[in-house]
């Protein structure tokens, strides 16, 4: 059998801790004779109760009455503006946004350099989120912030969006 | 060895699929299943405790949102961890680096509390300090690891990174926690 290490004591505490395993002879003698082991075990079976008098007071069924409200709200929520209306306020989004050469002395006529528009700065929340939405082919490509779907974005993070496809 | 836990019925996935096919039901189960353990996690990784109601709340919202993204790979709750985790980043990159951790009188252990308890709750506390000042993947890792009990295997899923890549994060943030005890 091979001799228990600081490794193999290391990777076994937790289980150890949780009372899902227990130690064997040589690692119990392992544990006796070093200091480090030692300060770990103490530190893992510390930790082990961090947080477990919240747990014991959350009030989950008031949880779960709020978290059901606010899903209930939210499948009750419908984007007012058909669909068609989505795409034309893309379209017409889209068309601010634009790619203009602009003439640099140093680096010739071929040079052009991107440029955002301020109009993207002047757009309300709603309407940030429509010309998103009317975008959703080329927002399926692009990994979103944090995985958060659309909807759930903040004015800044869907301009954020919005900017990186600028470019 | 305690024996191994019973299954429980419904199971979470069981639940999801009611919950996908309009049973609202489903969703208070689950919620009452897991928000407990979402609250200690978020505590554990430095939520003030006065905020710990909303951002389960929200996690658990936002998860409901998003179910379709819970590819099965990871236990429910592992993911849950996964969405309150990016929860509280979000709340600390909001307040800009200042420190969620809060140490509230309700906090405090109790004047009644026996010397042992308080000992244990003090030591507690240390590491949950210790805990705040970690980077988030050393933090979530030794919290998955020592109180969910999950496999480096298992982490690396949730966290997205490998298992030795988390066997690494949970290397460094013993070694720190220790550093700091002593």
């Amino acid at each position: 059998m091979t001799e228990p290490d600081c490794e193999m004591l290391r990777d076994r505490m937790p289980d150890v801790a949780r009372g899902a395993a227990r130690w064997s002879a040589a690692e119990a003698t392992h544990l006796t004779a070093c200091a480090d082991c030692r300060a770990e075990w103490v530190l893992v079976r510390a930790a082990l109760p961090l947080g477990a008098r919240v747990e014991a007071e959350f009030d989950a069924a008031g949880a779960a009455r709020a978290v059901s409200a606010r899903l209930r709200r939210a499948a009750t929520i419908r984007w007012p503006a058909p669909r068609y209306l989505v795409g034309l306020a893309a379209a017409a989004a889209l068309a601010l946004v634009v790619v203009r050469p602009v003439q640099s002395p140093a680096a010739g006529p071929a040079a052009a350099e991107t440029r955002f528009l301020p109009e993207l700065d002047s757009l309300t929340l709603d309407e940030l989120t429509r010309v998103a939405e009317g975008l959703e082919t080329p927002l399926t490509e692009t990994e979103l912030i944090e995985g958060q779907p659309l909807f759930e974005l903040d004015a800044t993070q869907l301009e954020r969006v919005l900017r990186s496809m600028e470019g | 060895m305690p024996p191994p836990a019973e299954p429980i019925s419904p199971s979470d996935l069981e639940l999801v699929v009611a919950f996908r096919s309009g049973d609202g039901r489903a969703a208070t189960r689950l919620v009452e299943r897991h928000s407990p353990s979402v609250a200690r996690f978020l505590y554990s990784a430095g939520a003030a405790r006065d905020e710990i109601d909303d951002l389960v709340q929200e996690t658990l919202f936002r998860a409901f949102r998003r179910l379709d993204s819970w590819r099965g790979d990871a236990g429910l709750r592992s993911w849950l961890f996964s969405i309150a985790g990016n929860l509280l980043k979000d709340e600390a990159r909001k307040r800009k680096g200042r420190t969620v951790l809060s140490l509230a009188d309700h906090d405090a252990p109790s004047a009644t509390t026996a010397d042992q308890e308080l000992d244990a709750d003090d030591a507690a506390e240390r590491i949950r300090a210790g805990l705040a000042t970690l980077p988030r993947l050393q933090r979530e890792v030794f919290l998955r690891r020592v109180q969910l009990g999950e496999g480096y295997d298992a982490i690396a899923i949730a966290l997205r990174t490998t298992p030795g890549a988390a066997r690494v994060h949970y290397h460094h943030a013993v070694k720190r926690l220790k550093e700091l005890a002593q």
